[in-house]
């Protein structure tokens, strides 16, 4: 395969999505744990959640883990999946298009937990 | 799911932002259409989490014969189901 269709780097790309999967799996236990400790949420409770800077930290962490997590998942099938004759022009179109979307989130990110003062 | 994360990030952003967006998204959630979408997601998520610590465990060796193999994929479809029926009630 085209090593430009994004091939030969699968190894990285396998043990990034097992950290990237370890991160977010330890990161939601401690949500679940903290809803079920105080579950009455108002806009001011949940507000003043995400006021510390390791809680930003933390949280930004794990959107890139996800956004990280879910780009290696659909670059897989994206590797798999269009069988067609102008195959790599579709999937470079296609990693062009997440990458842009999961980029763009990424940076949302950023924006809407530090907007939390 | 992939196509999910915009999307809840934008519930994310409304419940941050302001006390009114932020009764909008209780408001929202609390619907027929809310509980149906929030139930599909809880369950993509909460099959796709144990999916996965299944196969973190077949990384480390670990249930990768083939009768394990069997109960540890029925256990993880059924338990997600469960997990997600009992949440799907407590949102009700």
């Amino acid at each position: 395969m085209n090593p430009s269709s994004g091939a030969r780097r699968g190894l990285d790309m396998w043990l990034l999505q097992r950290a990237s999967a370890l991160y977010m799996a330890l990161f939601l236990l401690v949500c679940v744990g903290c809803v079920l400790l105080s579950p009455p949420f108002s806009h001011e409770t949940w507000q003043a959640l995400f006021k510390p800077l390791a809680v930003k930290v933390a949280t930004l962490l794990f959107v890139a883990a996800l956004l990280v997590h879910g780009w290696i998942g659909l670059r897989e099938i994206f590797i798999d999946y269009p069988h067609c004759t102008r195959c790599l022009l579709v999937r470079l179109a296609l990693y062009f298009a997440f990458a842009t979307l999961y980029l763009a989130c990424l940076v949302w990110t950023v924006d809407i937990l530090w907007s939390v003062k | 799911m992939a196509l999910a994360v915009p999307a809840l990030l934008y519930v994310f952003m409304l419940s941050l932002r302001s006390p009114q967006d932020f009764q909008q998204v209780v408001e929202w959630s609390s619907g027929f259409y809310g509980w149906a979408l929030s139930t599909v997601l809880i369950w993509a998520l909460v099959h796709h989490f144990f999916a996965g610590l299944r196969h973190l465990g077949f990384d480390i060796g670990w249930g990768e014969g083939r009768s394990r193999a069997r109960q540890t994929a029925w256990f993880s479809l059924l338990f997600s189901l469960a997990l997600t029926a009992l949440l799907a009630v407590e949102l009700l």
